[in-house]
């Protein structure tokens, strides 16, 4: 019999899946950086900055797992949820986590497009910045429904 | 801007060109075109000697290069930012008094540059020689020995691959008389010696081998051998890489050569371009002419300069069809962060310049977003000190001010929301003391309500968005197109405000809702109605249709604001989590160390990702949100004719 909190803790897990996307799409960008680098070692700053744009989506699945844990009592060991608000946190976790993944990609990519863009005409770099951050509003929008189904399900 | 005019007589070009550079606040533009004029033909040609600037160019590279021999070998340290040094005219023309001195360092240097690259050179040389030795070195055979008087040598090498029984085979059925050995193998290569007896037919052991995948190796600059040759390329090795010390032992002590050096380049760089400015003017027999544009506020000093020299000039409005170059005027708050629209694009000359308004956005979301006063304050005053320590110039000295403004907000909010490194006060306390205190914020924690922060950050992007539709009503007004102001602008904002009060309205009063449904009604019925009123045609139905349609992109607009909250979240859930494993190690002194440590390395982690989020974010909230509003870009850079110089800065007062 699934009891609600681990229902909950299941919920925490798959939002800090978000994880996975930042992973790949960090070494997306990690090799078009390399690329570019090869070419002109002095772009390192810039080219670190732009390949830890999309670290953001494993921050928000970190975030959200928190989030859970702090709703929950997790780190005070007293968790007492009861098998429904499980399943509804359960659903928190979901957006978060599943939305962080393919957007990480997504964002990957752009970034890396961004880097190799930044190669070549450094003065555009801040419209490279742009277009991948343009692709962190779905992680957001993803962020922000699991926090309000978290904080109304009544726990 | 104005344009202006000048002409003047050959006398004082150099003068007035000059002056004009240590002025550094006109642009000059290149006065070709006036030759296509058909009033102009034959009454002047085009200055400036190309092959002079050419030459210049070539010394300062010249100059540039025995600066960076110098750079580079001698043990200099090198600060954080790389900025010009100060420095007074007087003392400048004394440093190059000395120029032909100057000059000889220069010489010296790069004789000992080009020693020092020719032993480098060397040394690559014997290196790619040794490696080739390498597989050899079994072999005690002279090298050279390509034949006796009854045998012959070959060596070479197969790949690894290739099937050696076969081979031998091969060998001996041209010549039974042969001996093949390996000498040695490596990864992907197999080294042969064959040794066979010479016969009447004049025929090369190589040719059939090469089927076999075999390459001679032919050391013809070789005597003795192999470890012979090992020897004796490893100790001239070392005897040039003794004299590539010697070189740049020699090179470090000229250390103090440096400082003139770069004088002497700048002061280059800089008759350099005063000799190419002049491929922009005009002259005659006797006279000049030269034409740009200055910005109002220098237009005083430079008609003193022009007055002094003694030339005609001409100050004008620009013209309808002139698009002159974009200088951004800003107020003294603003001004660091026209870094950021100038990262963007310029706006367009006869457009809206909006860095006034939007730097107060920018500083207010960037603190939202980092929300915590230790951060803020580590950031404000790191920058402070940067700006103290360091006289930074252009782009980086208005990024580190806008940061440690954007700082302040960040302290602002961080007091709103009660964090301070996260919750490193109330960890702090109970690990370290075992007693519980409770820092409450001044306004409310987002982590208990973040429902209240997101409606208050959407309500921040509202105004945000209205106060760039306010810019764009503005604009059209201006520009006579005043209907198109109500219904582009107004009607929207009323049906936002009006779609808002019905939505939400309830809580405020019972009446919101109703008002707010017969705004947003009737707002979307003027919009149905209006929105196609520029096309013709069928264009009226579907323009009206289109432009209500246009909601959703209102919806997206406003929705982006949620990353105020999210990012403003994640600076207080990572912070907590640094706080939380540094207070795992135990309690009393033992946690007091642990948090200490990890938080040091913690929080500097959760700040740089956050400053990085927050600096990212609160760009594309201006760019894509607040620009895609009215914004009209694409104005050219004022590009004033100054002191392009590298290393100091003039000022011709001292």
């Amino acid at each position: 019999m699934i009891t609600g909190n681990a229902l909950a803790i299941i919920g925490a897990a798959i939002a800090a899946l978000a994880g996975i996307g930042s992973g790949l799409g960090v070494g997306i960008a990690g090799q078009a950086a390399s690329g570019v680098l090869a070419e002109d070692p002095k772009k390192f700053g810039r080219t670190l900055l732009m390949q830890a744009l999309p670290g953001t989506q494993g921050i928000y699945g970190l975030l959200m797992a928190f989030l859970i844990f702090a709703r929950v009592g997790f780190f005070q060991g007293a968790m007492d949820v009861s098998p429904e608000q499980g399943w509804i946190i359960l659903a928190s976790g979901i957006p978060v986590g599943l939305i962080g993944v393919w957007s990480g990609v997504g964002q990957g990519k752009a970034a890396a497009a961004g880097i190799m863009l930044m190669g070549k005409r450094p003065d555009q770099m801040a419209k490279g910045i742009i277009y991948a951050a343009m692709v962190e509003t779905y992680a957001i929008f993803g962020l922000l429904i699991s926090i309000l189904i978290l904080f109304n399900s009544g726990v | 801007m104005k344009k202006f005019s000048i002409i003047g007589l050959d006398t004082v070009k150099e003068d007035l060109i000059s002056r004009l550079m240590d002025l550094g606040a006109a642009q000059i533009n290149d006065a070709g075109a006036l030759l296509q004029d058909e009033e102009m033909q034959g009454l002047g040609e085009r200055d400036g000697d190309e092959e002079k600037a050419v030459s210049l160019d070539a010394y300062a590279n010249r100059v540039n290069t025995a600066v960076e021999t110098l750079e580079a070998n001698c043990d200099l340290k090198k600060p954080l930012f790389a900025t010009r040094r100060e420095m007074g005219r007087r003392e400048f023309n004394k440093i190059l008094e000395r120029r032909t001195e100057i000059s000889k360092n220069v010489e010296y240097i790069l004789r000992l540059n080009t020693r020092l690259h020719d032993r480098q050179e060397q040394i690559n040389k014997i290196n790619v020689n040794l490696v080739m030795l390498r597989p050899w070195l079994e072999y005690d055979l002279p090298l050279d020995l390509k034949e006796t008087r009854c045998v012959d040598f070959d060596l070479g090498f197969v790949p690894i691959t290739v099937d050696m029984e076969g081979l031998r085979a091969a060998v001996m059925e041209a010549n039974e008389n042969t001996i093949m050995k390996e000498i040695n193998r490596d990864r992907e290569m197999i080294y042969l010696v064959i040794i066979s007896t010479k016969r009447d037919v004049e025929q090369n052991n190589i040719d059939y081998l090469k089927m076999w995948g075999y390459t001679p190796m032919p050391f013809t600059d070789f005597h003795g051998t192999a470890k012979e040759n090992d020897e004796r390329l490893n100790q001239q090795i070392k005897e040039y890489e003794k004299e590539v010390e010697e070189i740049r032992a020699e090179i470090a002590k000229c250390g103090d050569m440096l400082p003139d050096m770069r004088c002497l380049q700048d002061e280059l760089t800089m008759e350099r371009d005063r000799q190419k400015v002049k491929s922009h003017l005009l002259k005659t027999k006797r006279t000049f002419y030269l034409e740009g544009w200055i910005p109002e506020t220098v237009i005083e000093r430079v008609t003193k300069i022009l007055e002094d020299e003694g030339c005609y000039y001409e100050f004008r409005d620009p013209n309808e069809d002139e698009t002159p170059p974009v200088l951004l005027n800003t107020t003294k708050f603003a001004n660091p962060f026209s870094a950021i629209t100038e990262m963007y694009s310029l706006p367009d000359y006869r457009g809206f310049d909006p860095t006034n308004i939007f730097a107060w956005f920018y500083a207010f979301f960037f603190g939202l977003m980092l929300s915590d006063a230790g951060y803020g304050l580590v950031l404000a005053v790191a920058c402070f000190i940067i700006l103290k320590k360091y006289p930074l110039e252009g782009t980086m000295k208005k990024m580190i001010s806008m940061f440690a403004i954007c700082g302040v907000f960040t302290i602002f909010w961080g007091v709103m929301f009660g964090g301070y490194f996260g919750d490193l006060i109330e960890v702090w306390a109970s690990t370290v003391m075992g007693k519980t205190i409770d820092i409450q914020p001044v306004w409310f924690d987002p982590m208990e309500d973040p429902t209240k922060l997101l409606i208050w950050s959407l309500v921040f992007g509202v105004i945000h968005l209205f106060t760039a539709m306010g810019i764009d009503m503005y604009m059209k007004i201006k520009r006579g197109h005043f209907w198109d102001a109500i219904f582009d602008d107004l009607i929207w904002m009323i049906v936002i405000v009006g779609g808002a009060c019905w939505l939400a309205g309830g809580s405020i009063s019972p009446a919101a809702p109703k008002i707010g449904m017969i705004l947003f009604v009737g707002g979307m019925v003027v919009l149905l109605l209006t929105g196609g009123r520029h096309n013709k045609g069928i264009g009226k139905v579907t323009g009206g249709l289109s432009n209500v349609y246009g909601i959703t992109s209102w919806i997206s607009d406003i929705l982006s604001y949620a990353r105020l909250l999210a990012l403003g979240l994640a600076t207080g859930v990572i912070a907590s989590v640094v706080n939380l494993l540094g207070s795992m190690a135990g309690t009393g002194v033992k946690g007091a160390i642990a948090l200490i440590v990890i938080g040091i390395f913690g929080h500097t982690f959760s700040m740089a990702i956050n400053v990085l989020g927050a600096f990212v974010h609160s760009s594309r909230l201006q760019f894509v949100e607040f620009f895609g509003k009215f914004y009209e870009d694409g104005g050219e850079p004022f590009q004033p004719f100054t002191q392009d110089t590298k290393y100091v800065r003039i000022d011709n007062e001292r």
